[in-house]
Order: C-alpha cells, then structure tokens, then sequence
C-alpha cells in the first residue's frame, strides 16, 4: 500500500532541520536502517540546499514543497519549488579527489539515491529522487 | 550548532556541537579562518565529537580550513568523528585528505 506525506516549508534554511527530521522519520517507517535512513536525510538535504541556494538564489521568503512516498518498491522523495530553473545535470560533476569547497552536493545525491529525475513542470522546478526498498521494509 | 574555541598557545580546538549545515556551517568557517588569518594559529583542530551531522556545505567550510592551512603551512585536523560525518567524508572521498585523530587530545 502507498503511504504519503506533504509538507510546504518557507526557503529559510533554519527549516534544513525540520526537513530532516521528516525524512528520517518517513525513511525509518518505510523500514530503511539507521544507516541508510541517515544517507537518505542527507541526500534530501543537499537537494532542499540546492533549492535554497540556487533556485530562490538565498532568498528565504519563499515556499518549496516536499513530498515523501512509498509504492512500486521505492520510497521517492519529491522537491518542487517554483524559483529559477535549475538542472542538475548541467552541472558538472567533482572530479576524484578534487579538493574545492564547493560541488559536492550533487555529487552525495547521485551516490547515495538509486535514481534521481529533474523536470520542469510550468513555473516549477520537480526533484524526484528514490531509493530501493530495504528487503526487511515492512509490506 | 555550537562553536567554542579552547585556544592554547599557538593551537587551537574548536569544539562543535549539533548539526553542520547550510544554516550553521557558515559560522563554522568565518571561526576556523580567522583563527587561521587573524590570531596566527599553526594547528586548528576541529572537534567533531558531538556532530552527527555534516552536509556539503559544512564539507566545504572543513576544505577551505584545510586550504588555509595548507597555504600558511599550518596544521588542521579533524578529531571524533561520529559515524555519519565519517560516511559523508567517504562518500565524498575526502577522508584520506584530511589529517584525522581519535580525539583532540590524541593530536600531538
């Protein structure tokens, strides 16, 4: 059975916590380890900081939304924010080793998640990002 | 995030408590650089025993200290890393480009 939260959080990245504890929450009951649960968190995170930094360009009275779900033997995480087109896969990706501060952001969700999809739907720019079901996840 | 720096001479250990990310890491950076370019420090030695979160924003604050210090020829290390900062670290794979100790008190 699918199961499914949505929340609107303002662009303020003092909101990165509340983002997590949601998804970590969320990860945790579709049945993913600590582990997992923590690296799932974490890929959400840089995606809401991309969001935060590039879409809105650091403003933070704006509005994005997320989207957790399970279904198909995934648990997909939607981001939707309606600032500046932003497309993952124009940026480059980190060079092994490379030692620069920043970049790396895209880099932990390609590795982390199992699948990662951008489009841009009217004014909006769509995240969706999902990671295979643990084996033990509850039915 | 909390940040309190125990400074020694010309060694210092910035003790970080809470989560490393968009929000605080920007504070975590302007305390390691300063000690660097302002108070002339030769070891900086992040404590990360009460962080267990670290995103590519704190990533990068943690890589230009370590720029900083390779430019003055300055030593920086990161000491207790808990278990998800260490993971970030490898996914990334920085963990080899950094000098990394138990504790702070290991760093001699």
């Amino acid at each position: 059975m699918a199961d499914a939260i949505e929340i609107t959080i303002a662009s303020h990245p003092r909101w990165l916590r509340l983002v997590r504890q949601t998804v970590l929450e969320f990860a945790r009951e579709a049945g993913f380890d600590a582990r997992d649960g923590d690296a799932i968190t974490l890929a959400v995170g840089e995606a809401v900081g991309n969001v935060i930094q590039h879409a809105y360009e650091g403003r933070s009275d704006q509005n994005f939304r997320l989207c957790c779900r399970t279904g198909n033997g995934y648990l997909e995480v939607e981001v939707r924010d309606d600032g500046r087109p932003f497309d993952p896969d124009e940026v480059p990706d980190l060079a092994p080793d490379e030692l620069r501060p920043g970049g790396r952001g895209l880099f932990l969700i390609k590795t982390i998640m199992d699948e990662i999809e951008y489009c841009r739907d009217g004014d909006e720019n769509v995240v969706s990002m999902r990671k295979r079901l643990a084996a033990s996840a509850p039915k | 995030m909390d940040i309190n720096v125990k400074r020694e001479g010309k060694r210092s250990v910035v003790e970080v408590t809470g989560d490393i990310d968009l929000y605080t890491s920007p504070k975590l950076r302007q305390t390691v650089l300063e000690l660097f370019r302002q108070r002339g420090q030769e070891t900086v030695i992040v404590d990360l025993s009460g962080v267990q979160y670290v995103d590519s924003s704190g990533i990068a604050s943690l890589v230009e200290g370590l720029q900083e210090a390779k430019k003055i020829d300055a030593r920086f290390v990161l000491a207790g890393l808990n278990e998800a900062p260490r993971h970030v670290l490898e996914l990334t794979r920085l963990l080899a480009v950094f000098e990394i100790a138990d504790s702070a008190e290991d760093v001699v």
